[in-house]
């Protein structure tokens, strides 16, 4: 009863298979470890080789509602009252395995219950955990206390063997395997947004021979195992990474992805620079890019999509200074439109608005209020003077200015030092890795005064707490940590909108962040001639789902 | 407060076949249709129609099928309407008959008077039907809900549970909205004494009644409520397909001395098609039949309505009260045997507090405490139980106070065509396989 699924049926009419995809891009992953996951990019790469209990199909038509829900993935059905997956409290969740995934290990075997058990204690593991864990500590049974137990026993030179020792005689209260194909999650407040929260890339289990390595160490990359159709044969950091067919995959027992070209290989390394990668897929020489936002070419300013799925927060200002006045001074000197230019000028094809609240348009909690002060969003710098002179900096201020080191995060930041010049401020920039960067921590320790971060919407419907929370829980301001608490106790979808817009307003008027921009993809992707079959999926930020792609050349 | 053994009860009524009366329950369990060589312990989910109920709905489908004649009258079942309503102390005005509880549960919660703030006292021990309607209200025009967890086991009492409920009216509080028998720990509510606390903090009652009919002699008046939902074909053994709806429409100071709720007979042919209906009654002559503006929802399964009716005459023959003392001591035997077998901690139905006994008892059967919470090995439980001995119960789910977790439970049911035998065959194979599974 609880295992039963749907036969999965493939269409394959009119696909090539075979050949060699083709796929470049700058850098290095920020993540292979799926438990430490929590960019795009990574989460491209991932979703070929570690499965979730829950994902999301890949639907070309982005107006579909199909293109943003949550489905089975190794899961055999979405845990509802209708099955007995969800108690009625809605505290409770029951998620039944299909059969048939398996890990490609020496003797392969099945992705059992105790994976994903294993997967959620590594998502809250103390050495790299992942920027999604907040919404798992105030929303599962014991997760928040297993964590903070798990950070005391690793202490500051952790080691795999201790981790691994905790980890396996430590239990999340909250969550527990029934037997080998089911499992319980017991959560502390219901969360209509829990499912999503399962879709998240992180939440992957993860097979008993990662108890060996420390989180995404070098070590862990070289043995990555898999439950998907590709496995990685061959990674070298930041030249390249090469996926064949995991033999254990059968595509009778995956809903959502394919495995249509025979190998898979990833450029590592490239330059960043957007016409040099844009000359790489048009002359032939890659199929696809990753790790950069090249669209095709197009003129004007993008257009507004029209799919009604939710903007990106990009960038975001998030400020770590103790004193109001200046914090104020601050928001009074950016320049949005400086920035939005900025940001045009790099032509990445995405409609860009000027953010005038943290949580973006076709999101839960979207206000719309326009940005302040001063028209044509420029704002006021002579305001802002005033406010650093009564904060006694009279003669101005020098700021750190954390980004990241990408094309779009120095040219943000750029854009930045020249719009608070003017008003008395020096913002002197900071390249930081992105696995560095993510969301940094406010307080006396974070070396830096204003951090530009951008977020997208993990999920769509329901998702207050993807911007305000992630970016606001556990700061220095306790106000905002109730705010927060209450509108993640508030279970009646309208009213949580309205909590979620209490929160919203407190970090605004206490200028705990000032957002800058909304940005949302409008122009597709540069793809290669051959590419067939390449979906955009919200869930990746707009990239093209590389489990679905095929190519039409012999 | 007052608070009796079970609800308030009528007289039997006088019956045109005084030998049902008098017969023995071996003769009457020669009237339903109960599967040959099983054991149907799952009335909560289903009862058993008896073969003149079938006979019934058979004649009538054939009587009008290709007629032509005018099916819209015999739809509104003016007379089945009025016998029921007297089987259960009320009046044709305030009966109808739907299609399942389901569809009564949702007429009545759509049909309140509710607005944004309005606030709605309930437990997580509803059926899904009442919960869900009630969160379609709630994101339709705003209302709030307090959702109570019932306490559960053996111990409880009458006064805790009306203790529960006094503590949780608040000063936006509109509608009491509680189970008759609850179907998951098979509670039978204090629903007089409920419905006396509505009247003195000037509530409306919901009782979503699902297993009321046929297992309880109720007089709905008395027990004061202003709407309850039946199931047809549960312990009343009607057709599937067929339930009841009474909506209070005159005001009886003895019972109910608040004036009559508003509500909107949401799916109604004969609902005023200009203007509104007389203001609705403040004394005990009704106003308007509030009855026909619900029972009136275009064309009817005039045979559906005749086997219900059937049955309830089956059961008027039978007598009611008869049958609620049958059930009751059935369930009662199973509950000593099942203290005897798996200990009275085992139980999450009421027992020592015999005014919340009804004839549903859950239980939870291993010796691990730790299995309350493995829905898959309940699940087991009760389908080994099913395919390997022919006899039938069920699993529920429900939150106990104070745990973190989702329990699940084995759940028993007794009726009137069940005998001592089926309860302690069904309890001794239980045991040998609650053993074997431990």
């Amino acid at each position: 009863m609880f295992t039963a699924t749907q036969p999965v049926v493939v269409d394959d009419t009119g696909v090539r298979t075979g050949g060699t995809l083709r796929v470049l891009g700058p850098g290095d992953p920020v993540s292979l470890d799926p438990a430490t996951l929590d960019d795009p990019a990574s989460a491209r790469l991932t979703r070929l080789y570690a499965r979730q209990l829950f994902t999301y199909r890949p639907d070309p038509e982005l107006r579909n509602w199909q293109a943003i829900a949550p489905v089975p993935d190794l899961a055999s059905q979405i845990p509802s009252i209708y099955n007995a997956g969800l108690g009625t409290s809605g505290t409770t969740y029951v998620v039944h395995l299909r059969p048939g995934p398996a890990w490609d290990t020496a003797q392969p075997r099945a992705v059992t219950a105790h994976d994903v058990v294993r997967g959620m204690k590594r998502l809250a593991n103390p050495v790299r955990p992942a920027a999604v864990l907040p919404y798992f500590l105030s929303t599962v049974r014991g997760m928040a206390e297993f964590h903070a137990a798990f950070r005391a026993a690793a202490g500051d030179r952790p080691t795999a063997a201790g981790l691994a020792d905790f980890q396996n005689s430590t239990e999340i209260a909250g969550i527990f395997a029934l037997d080998d194909e089911s499992l319980v999650f017991e959560l502390v407040r219901p969360a209509l947004d829990f499912i999503p929260m399962l879709a998240l890339p992180a939440v992957s289990p993860a097979p008993a021979e990662y108890d060996a390595y420390l989180p995404d160490s070098a070590e862990l990359r070289q043995n990555l195992r898999s439950n998907g159709p590709y496995r990685v044969s061959a990674y070298r950091p930041g030249e390249r990474l090469v996926l064949e067919p995991n033999p254990v995959w059968r595509q009778d027992t995956d809903p959502v992805r394919r495995r249509y070209p025979d190998r898979i290989e990833v450029g590592l390394g490239a330059a960043s620079d957007p016409a040099s990668l844009a000359d790489a897929v048009r002359s032939g020489r890659a199929d696809l890019l990753w790790n950069a936002a090249v669209p095709e070419t197009y003129d004007g300013e993008p257009a507004d999509p029209g799919t009604g799925l939710g903007y990106r927060l990009d960038p975001c200002l998030l400020l770590n200074v103790r004193d109001p006045l200046v914090r104020n001074a601050v928001a009074h000197a950016v320049d949005r439109a400086a920035v939005a230019r900025a940001v045009a000028a790099l032509r990445t094809g995405t409609a860009i608005r000027v953010a005038g609240g943290i949580i973006p348009p076709g999101n839960d909690g979207h206000t719309g209020r326009d940005p302040e002060p001063g028209p044509g969003h420029h704002g006021d710098p002579a305001r802002a003077r005033e406010l650093l002179a009564e904060a006694g900096h009279p003669d101005g201020i020098t700021l750190r200015l954390a980004h990241p080191d990408t094309p779009e995060g120095a040219a943000v930041a750029q854009a930045l030092v020249e719009a608070l010049r003017p008003a008395g401020i020096t913002a002197e920039p900071v390249a930081r890795p992105v696995r560095d960067h993510r969301e940094p921590a406010a307080g006396p320790d974070g070396d830096w005064d204003l951090a530009t971060v951008s977020l997208s919407p993990a999920w769509q419907h329901g998702n207050g707490r993807v911007f305000l929370q992630r970016l606001f829980a556990g700061g220095p301001d306790p106000e905002l940590d109730r705010l927060i608490t209450a509108a993640l106790d508030t279970i009646d979808p309208r009213l949580a909108v309205r909590a979620w817009q209490e929160v919203e307003r407190r970090a605004l008027a206490e200028t705990a962040a000032v957002p800058l921009l909304f940005q949302t993809p409008s122009v597709p992707r540069l793809r290669g001639a051959d590419v067939r079959g390449a979906v955009a999926m919200p869930s990746l930020a707009y990239d093209d789902d590389l489990a679905t792609v095929w190519l039409d050349r012999p | 407060m007052t608070q009796t053994a079970i609800p308030e009860t009528l007289p039997d009524r006088p019956t045109t076949s005084p030998p049902l009366r008098d017969a023995s329950w071996d003769r009457i369990r020669e009237l339903f249709m109960l599967t040959p060589n099983a054991i149907h312990l799952n009335t909560g989910t289903i009862g058993a129609m008896p073969y003149e109920v079938l006979d019934t709905m058979d004649r009538v489908t054939r009587e009008w099928t290709g007629g032509l004649m005018d099916v819209y009258p015999p739809g509104m079942y003016t007379d089945h309407r009025a016998n029921i309503a007297r089987s259960y102390g009320v009046d044709q005005d305030e009966m109808v008959i739907c299609h399942n509880s389901t569809e009564a549960i949702a007429r009545i919660i759509n049909g309140l008077d509710l607005h944004e703030g309005d606030e709605v006292v309930t437990t997580t021990h509803e059926c899904y039907s009442v919960l869900s309607n009630f969160n379609l209200v709630r994101n339709r025009h705003g209302i709030t809900m307090r959702t109570l967890t019932l306490p559960s086991g053996y111990d409880v009492t009458s006064e805790q549970i009306v203790e529960m409920f006094e503590q949780a009216i608040g000063p936006r509080t509109k509608v009491l909205a509680f189970a008759a028998i609850t179907l998951f720990t098979g509670t039978l509510m204090p629903i007089r004494a409920l419905c006396e606390l509505a009247q003195r903090h000037g509530l409306i009652t919901v009782i979503d009644g699902a297993l009321m009919p046929g297992m309880l002699n109720a007089d709905m008046r008395a027990l004061g409520a202003d709407f309850i939902s039946g199931s047809g074909s549960k312990f009343q053994c009607g057709p599937l397909g067929t339930g009841l709806l009474y909506a209070r429409n005159k005001v009886i100071d003895e019972y109910n001395p608040l004036p009559l709720p508003t509500l909107w007979p949401i799916i109604s042919t004969w609902y005023p098609m200009m203007g509104t209906p007389p203001p609705r009654s403040t004394t005990a002559l009704e106003s308007d039949n509030m009855g026909d503006y619900l029972q009136s929802a275009g064309s009817a399964s005039i045979a559906r309505g005749a086997g219900l009716a059937k049955a309830c005459e089956i059961f008027d023959q039978i007598g009611r009260q008869r049958i609620q003392d049958r059930a009751l001591e059935l369930a009662d035997h199973g509950r000593r045997l099942i203290a005897e077998r798996f200990g009275e901690q085992a139980m999450y139905s009421p027992g020592a507090d015999e005014r919340l006994r009804s004839p549903l008892v859950a239980f939870h059967p291993f010796r691990d405490a730790r299995d309350a919470w493995n829905v898959k090995k309940v699940h087991e439980f009760v389908t080994r139980m099913e395919q390997e001995h022919r006899i039938w119960i069920r699993w529920t789910e429900f939150d106990v106070p104070g745990s973190p977790h989702q329990h699940y439970a084995a759940r028993f049911t007794a009726h009137l065509f069940n005998d001592h035998q089926d309860i302690e065959r069904a309890v001794q194979t239980m045991g040998r396989l609650a053993e074997e599974m431990s």
